[in-house]
């Protein structure tokens, strides 16, 4: 990868004593789908409302394409969709002339505004409610319509500020799969969420933040082999809880086995701190199996990022 | 595309030219509020209950102002033989009657109809979505204006049917009515644009609202007094000689539906009707107040500070020019007694210059905190945050006093802007006293003497703007939120000038002979010279006291807040 398409250095902004986001640095490619989880109050709707040109941060830099955003916000606005968290319509009027008008506040003649409405629609499958009243769509549906907003420039980057909260299940798959999409498609996108099974699907990339800080950012697989050195193995025995002290034991002498315990629960499984990689695994199973023992599952327990989220957040709110 | 300059700052150059054009003609903001405004039921409701309202007050107001019915029974028409006269005057009648009406409802609408639309915006958290896009501020408020102001002429549309009826009958003529139309048009847009700065301004509707209706009552209220102590005799209706003034003072309705407001203004050889200068100074304030509305607005990557402190000062001389000018001309001049009616009133020339400037001095002290009071980041103030004084942060740079930064919004330029602006008004009414004086019979050394009342009484505003600014300072110093220096700022200024009248006042009640301002320790008091503007020849030696008193107070504030700041430094050191 080249040159970041969206760049912030040590991000600051303050309200008096009160400091909202502290420091954030950031640097993400075209294609990069940013996760930015957070409990309510860390900071996260200010770090985006200063990325997209809402807020003066107190200091620090940011670029988007290479554009200081600080002291060009004109010039970057183009290239950014922002989705804010809560947002409101207006009354009486259409969900096509809604986004007729900022297709025409992006400076677009009325043909390519036509061209664009219908874009948009078919992108956030919204092609029926064309002469829908806005005020009377569903909350999922107008969350897309602000998104088909977004979109109407076809732009770079895209900031979606909990574009899932509120929504009820289905619709929050619908938003998923779109956002999918749009990274598909090469967008740089970043979403924010103080839930963390919203993101964890489509994002590459992820953030933590809490209480004004960015405490990890990385892409997802970095982050947990990071945070877990060791992979851990779970091998349950046929026989149950009665077999399970043998298994702990031979497997407590093999060479690259850090530590073997038997879990709570009446399978009798066995969780293993393994250091060797796939093929030492293998070998592993190989040599348990040699040795009589008799499994019905053999698994690795990969962390996910509800692990490393609870890791590295402390659950203090600011 | 999105470079160009922010249209309302942009000079005469033909991009700007044409970005304007477009704000005003393309505005897409415009196009979406105009669809939703008529589209909901609610607006058949208002135009229907408001054509019914103008039905029944015109015929209401036709059978008090002639006394007759408009369909006269057999009765009526027997005793309907009046002069011709008599029946002219009831027609008038009718016709004020009318446009009265119709004044009172433009001044009661149009503010309402922009002080919603920021606001409501805001309320809406839709705003932060018209900001990401490259709309400039200058179009966002432009489309807003231009949507509203479409609904006032749906408006006047609508009143046509009763004021044809005073063409019909003969109170008015056909173009009497459409210039009419023409000004309120231009008074309502000028009206409508306080709303939107105070919809930019205000937290709430109802706050933007109340603002909107207060100021607009208050610069309705006085504009119609100025066009009244103009006219002698009080005969409003008596076409009078018209300066510019009058085409100034006809943004207001009440004033637009008065004959005066028909004529024209002699420029030598030629004469220029009253509403095209009208409009002129109606482009003017509105251009003003867009600017305004954007600082306020505060989207942050504009500009519109410094357009805002360069159109606010040509303005202010231009009003002091026109005022000047059109006051003296009204009032007769070289005569030393009494003026009977008119501006001059018992004052000469100066006095009557230098008390408006006194007057505007005192009305403007509720913002001069605003100005004066230095906050930390006064371009980001987030609504609803808690601002800060930064006056602490004493880099060695940021010197306190910078002619060079009078057109940014840093603390360094506040006191320099209000300096300039002094400058301006005081060079706007010696030119238009210049203006007024040329023609007329008056002797230069009046002039002269006009000229050195005014120059002392601007050194005093300027000593008076120091101490004020001095005191903002300090106040800031002493309170860390914004809001409370602001406050204590102007409750210190307040003090200074209001205290010692109770001291004089004691002092007063021991010597019965003369009344406590006229103490001789009454030059102590600050004000002392706004109370003395009935005597222009005492003013100028009552006023060195208190000017001379007020750089020096000023100096020593000064010297106190150093002395606060350098111990409060010490103490971070040590
Ligand atoms: N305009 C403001 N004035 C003062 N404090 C604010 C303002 N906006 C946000 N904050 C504070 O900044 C912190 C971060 O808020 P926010 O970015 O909205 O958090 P999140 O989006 O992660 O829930 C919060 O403590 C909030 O109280
Ligand atoms: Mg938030």
């Amino acid at each position: 990868m080249n040159t970041p398409l969206l760049q912030a250095e040590i991000l600051r902004k303050t309200y008096g004593p009160l400091v909202a986001v502290e420091g954030i640095s950031l640097e993400l490619h075209p294609g990069d789908i940013f996760g930015f989880i957070g409990p309510n109050g860390a900071g996260k709707t200010t770090t985006i409302k200063m990325l997209a040109t809402l807020l003066q941060p107190t200091s620090g830099t940011a670029t988007i394409d290479g554009i200081d955003l600080i002291r060009y916000p004109r010039e970057v606005r183009p290239l950014i969709g922002y989705m804010p968290d809560a947002f409101g319509v207006y009354d009486d009027v259409k969900v096509w002339e809604y986004l007729d008008f900022f297709a025409a506040a992006y400076r677009q003649s009325r043909d390519e505004r036509t061209a664009t409405v219908d874009r948009v629609l078919e992108l956030t499958d919204l092609t029926e409610k064309r002469d829908a009243f806005v005020q009377g769509l569903s909350r999922g549906m107008q969350q897309r319509l602000c998104l088909a907003k977004c979109l109407v420039h076809d732009p770079k980057v895209l900031l979606l500020d909990e574009p899932a909260s509120g929504l009820d299940p289905r619709a929050r798959i619908v938003i998923k799969e779109l956002i999918t999409r749009l990274g598909q498609m090469g967008k740089t996108i970043i979403v924010s969420s103080h839930i963390l099974p919203e993101l964890s699907d489509f994002c590459n990339r992820i953030g933590i933040m809490e209480r004004s800080h960015l405490l990890i950012s990385g892409d997802v697989e970095t982050i947990i082999r990071q945070l877990q050195p060791t992979r851990q193995l779970l091998i349950t025995p046929l026989k149950g809880v009665g077999a399970s002290g043998p298994l702990r034991e031979d497997l407590e002498a093999m060479p690259q086995v850090e530590k073997a315990t038997v879990e709570n629960g009446d399978d009798g499984t066995v969780r293993v701190a393994f250091t060797g990689g796939l093929s030492e695994q293998a070998a592993l199973l190989r040599t348990l199996i040699e040795r009589g023992h008799a499994l019905c599952s053999f698994t690795e327990s990969a962390m996910d990022l509800e692990d490393v989220f609870l890791r590295v957040t402390t659950g203090r709110v600011n | 595309m999105t470079s160009t300059a922010f249209p309302i700052h942009g000079r005469l150059r033909l991009a700007a030219l044409r970005q304007s054009v477009r704000s005003l003609l393309f505005n897409p903001v415009v196009v979406r509020d105009l669809r939703a405004q008529m589209r909901g039921t609610k607006s058949y409701w208002f135009q229907g209950a408001y054509l019914l309202l103008l039905g029944t007050l015109a015929v209401t107001g036709y059978t008090l102002s002639t006394g007759q019915s408009l369909m006269p029974r057999s009765e009526d028409a027997a005793r309907s033989t009046l002069s011709i006269v008599e029946a002219q005057s009831q027609l008038q009648g009718f016709y004020y009657f009318t446009f009265g009406t119709l004044a009172a409802l433009i001044c009661l609408i149009a503010p309402a109809l922009t002080a919603a639309s920021i606001v409501g915006e805001r309320q809406r958290l839709s705003l932060d979505l018209l900001v990401t896009t490259p709309l400039t501020a200058g179009e966002l408020l432009t489309g807003k204006l231009v949507s509203s102001v479409a609904f006032l002429g749906l408006l006047l549309t609508l009143s046509l049917p009763a004021s044809a009826l005073c063409v019909l009958l003969g109170g008015a003529t056909l173009g009497d009515v459409f210039r009419t139309y023409l000004l309120l048009a231009i008074g309502g847009v000028t009206l409508a644009s306080i709303g939107l700065f105070f919809s930019c301004a205000a937290r709430t509707t109802l706050l933007a609202v109340i603002w909107s209706y207060v100021t607009v009552g208050i610069v309705v209220f006085g504009t119609f007094c100025l066009f009244g102590s103009g006219v002698r005799g009080g005969n409003f209706t008596d076409p009078g000689a018209v300066s510019p003034f009058t085409a100034l003072l006809a943004l207001n309705p009440f004033v637009a539906i008065l004959p005066r407001a028909a004529q024209s203004v002699p420029f030598g050889a030629f004469a220029v009707p009253v509403w095209v200068l009208t409009a002129g100074f109606a482009a003017l304030i509105v251009r003003l107040m867009i600017t305004a509305s954007a600082y306020r607005l505060g989207v942050y990557g504009g500009s519109a500070a410094s357009s805002l402190r360069r159109q606010t000062i040509f303005l202010l001389g231009l009003l002091a020019l026109v005022a000047s000018q059109g006051m003296l001309q009204a009032s007769p001049l070289g005569d030393d007694s009494t003026y009977g009616y008119g501006y001059g009133h018992g004052m000469r020339l100066g006095g009557t210059l230098a008390a408006a400037l006194l007057v505007a001095f005192l009305g403007m002290t509720p913002f001069l905190p605003g100005l004066f009071v230095p906050a930390a980041a006064p371009e980001d103030a987030p609504p609803g945050g808690v601002e800060e004084t930064g006056v602490w942060e004493t880099n060695a740079d940021s010197r306190a006093y910078r002619l060079s930064r009078v057109f940014r919004p840093v603390h360094a330029g506040a006191l320099p802007l209000f300096h300039l602006c002094l400058l301006a008004v005081f060079g706007g009414a010696m030119t238009g006293a210049f203006i007024a004086v040329r023609g007329s019979v008056v002797p230069l050394e009046r002039y002269l003497e006009t000229v050195l009342l005014l120059a002392i009484t601007a050194l005093y505003l300027a000593g008076l703007g120091l101490l004020f600014w001095q005191l903002a300072r300090l106040a800031a110093c002493l309170v860390r939120r914004v809001s409370g220096a602001r406050a204590l700022a102007f409750g210190l200024f307040a003090l200074l000038a209001a205290l010692p009248i109770m001291g004089l006042a004691l002092i007063s009640n021991n010597s019965q002979n003369s009344s406590w301002e006229d103490h001789i320790l009454g030059c102590l008091w600050l004000l002392r010279p706004l109370f003395k503007l009935g005597q222009p020849q005492e003013i100028v030696a009552l006023m060195a006291f208190p000017t001379a008193q007020a750089y020096v107070l000023g100096g020593i504030v000064g010297l106190i807040r150093g002395m606060l700041i350098r111990k409060a430094d010490r103490r971070a050191a040590g």
